[in-house]
């Protein structure tokens, strides 16, 4: 099965059913996004379900002449009717700054409106977005020119996006890399550029190794931020491992006040030399 | 997976229009959990919240010494079950709403702010209650006046005394909300942070590619002041740390054209 199904989907499904019982099977399977299979997954699970005063939560009839089903929802289906506030506060971000959702508002008056009443319950500033933030990702493939972090190089991936999340880096685009069959993470501050297959260069990336790094805690007050960062300290040294020599440099650079690299020599040459380089600009 | 689904479904319905149910109801209500040992039970039934826990549902033990109704309930609705209340929306619409909304978007939206914490605030901004929690190893109690994006990250902004301030999200936990409600009012300023009143300042000037710039922006707060077409970006600072690793970072691809207080910078390589 693709679909994610799980209590989220369930929910979307039942606000879908809701307010029209009668569905041409296709139609619905159109409008859910999933396969005939799936669907008979999802009822097998909600027509199992039992109110507390022993009522069907949800029963159905399906006409298989007309390729019709009709939905007979329980009472508690309404009460059972919920978007947690996480949703909407994602909702309510994107109507403010994502530019498709910005003109869908000029367009659609009832969204102009459902927009507006959520401006009554959230108290939010943006100063990231002074100009509409572009997605313009779509479900089918991408060619996305990327800065790692650390680095000053691009790199292109053909992606195919999968969600948006956040994490203390900031906002994620989460995607599966085509090239490398796997999903992948990125920073969509770190997008530079969204392009065309011409420009695609598979040759441009590099295989990385993890590295270990040592380093010296100057700061104790430090292990506080590493939150679930998996790390091993030992009498004012700190050990941690990265997925690359970028990514260890551009964390040891970006924590300069807290810690101070021991080893490998390399890395602390590197950032030595760094800083002799600002020093003589100056 | 089909009976983890089909308990969440039957947890929130037991739960669902601010109900409150004590766990042997819970237990007795689930046929999954009725044969279940005690033990075997709470196992179940915590892998259960925490599943929930994970979508934004927040099921809450409602422990008020005072109260009559001791047990769970659903939290983490708070927008939608005042919007619910509210006799001048026609809820059917607003469900309907939010499903074109939802179909316009590319791409599905998890957690931009960790749901637990974003549903408490949001009830303490607009029941006007107290929240307290642990910021970086110190407990604070502040009133809270509303949620600010800046560079990627997300701040709650909140009077602690008198004095507005801004808490990253991120290094916010234990978060609790007070009991009483209207204890302040919100205010219509904007959520500034400190060093956007600041007047030490710094000014350089650099060409730097524009793409870097791009991807490296949010290592420093800073006023862009001008962007050239020659890639010349102008920027006005008072975070010099925050500049320091920046063009640190971009070590070899940037060309320092001015700068007015370059002694600033040098007094941290020198640390």
């Amino acid at each position: 099965m693709n679909k994610r199904l799980n209590i989220k989907f369930i929910q979307s499904f039942l606000k879908t059913i809701k307010n029209k019982p009668l569905w041409l099977i296709d139609n619905l399977l159109l409008e859910l996004e999933i396969s005939e299979k799936e669907l008979f997954y999802i009822l097998t699970i909600v027509s199992d379900i039992y109110t507390t005063s022993g009522e069907t939560f949800i029963d159905y009839e399906i006409n298989e002449d007309k390729k019709e089903i009709n939905f007979n929802l329980s009472e508690n289906v309404s009460e059972f009717l919920s978007i947690n506030d996480g949703e909407l506060f994602n909702i309510f971000f994107l109507l403010s700054t994502d530019a498709n959702l910005l003109s869908l508002q000029e367009e659609n008056k009832s969204i102009k409106d459902f927009s507006n009443i959520l401006a009554n319950y959230f108290s939010l500033e943006s100063t990231d977005y002074d100009e509409p933030l572009r997605l313009p990702f779509n479900d089918q493939l991408n060619v996305i020119e990327y800065i790692k972090l650390g680095s000053t190089n691009s790199i292109f991936y053909k992606i195919k996006p999968i969600t948006l999340k956040t994490n203390s880096d900031g906002i994620i685009l989460e995607a599966f890399d085509v090239d490398e069959n796997s999903i992948k993470s990125f920073l969509v501050e770190r997008i530079v550029n969204i392009t065309d297959d011409s420009e695609y260069l598979e040759s441009s990336k590099i295989k990385t190794n993890t590295i270990k790094v040592e380093f010296d805690l100057l700061d104790e007050n430090f292990l506080n931020k590493l939150g679930s960062r998996i790390y091993e300290c030992v009498e004012g040294k700190l050990y941690m491992e990265f997925y690359s020599y970028e990514n260890a440099l551009d964390y040891a650079i970006k924590n300069l006040l807290f810690l101070e690299v021991a080893a490998p020599s390399d890395l602390l040459n590197d950032i030595n030399k760094r800083k002799n380089n600002l020093m003589e600009m100056l | 997976m089909k009976n983890v689904i089909k308990r969440s479904i039957q947890l929130l319905n037991l739960v669902s229009n601010n109900k409150t149910i004590s766990t042997n109801e819970i237990k007795d209500s689930i046929s999954d959990y009725r044969d279940l040992s005690d033990q075997a039970f709470r196992r179940s039934f915590e892998r259960d919240k925490s599943l929930l826990r994970s979508f934004g549902y927040l099921l809450e033990y409602e422990n008020d010494k005072w109260g009559f109704d001791q047990g769970y309930s659903l939290g983490g609705s708070y927008v939608f079950n005042k919007i619910k209340k509210e006799s001048k929306i026609d809820i059917d619409e607003f469900i309907a709403n939010y499903l074109i909304v939802k179909r316009s978007l590319n791409l599905e939206i998890e957690e931009l702010v960790n749901p637990e914490i974003l549903s408490k605030i949001l009830l303490a901004t607009n029941d006007k209650k107290r929240l307290g929690f642990t910021y970086l190893s110190k407990y604070r109690k502040v009133k809270p006046q509303g949620i600010r994006f800046h560079d990627g990250s997300w701040y709650l902004a909140a009077f602690e005394g008198q004095i507005l301030k801004t808490f990253k999200i991120e290094y916010i936990s234990d978060l609790k909300v007070g009991n009483k409600e209207n204890l302040f009012n919100t205010t219509d300023e904007p959520f500034n942070f400190s060093w956007e009143d600041s007047k030490a300042f710094l000014n350089i000037c650099i060409s730097l590619p524009k793409s870097l710039y791009i991807a490296n922006k949010s290592v420093f707060s800073h006023k862009l002041i001008k962007h050239e077409q020659n890639d010349e970006i102008h920027i006005r600072t008072s975070d010099t740390y925050g500049l320091v690793k920046f063009l640190l970072i971009c070590d070899g691809s940037f060309e320092l054209l001015s700068i007015d207080k370059p002694d600033l910078i040098k007094e941290i390589l020198d640390e």
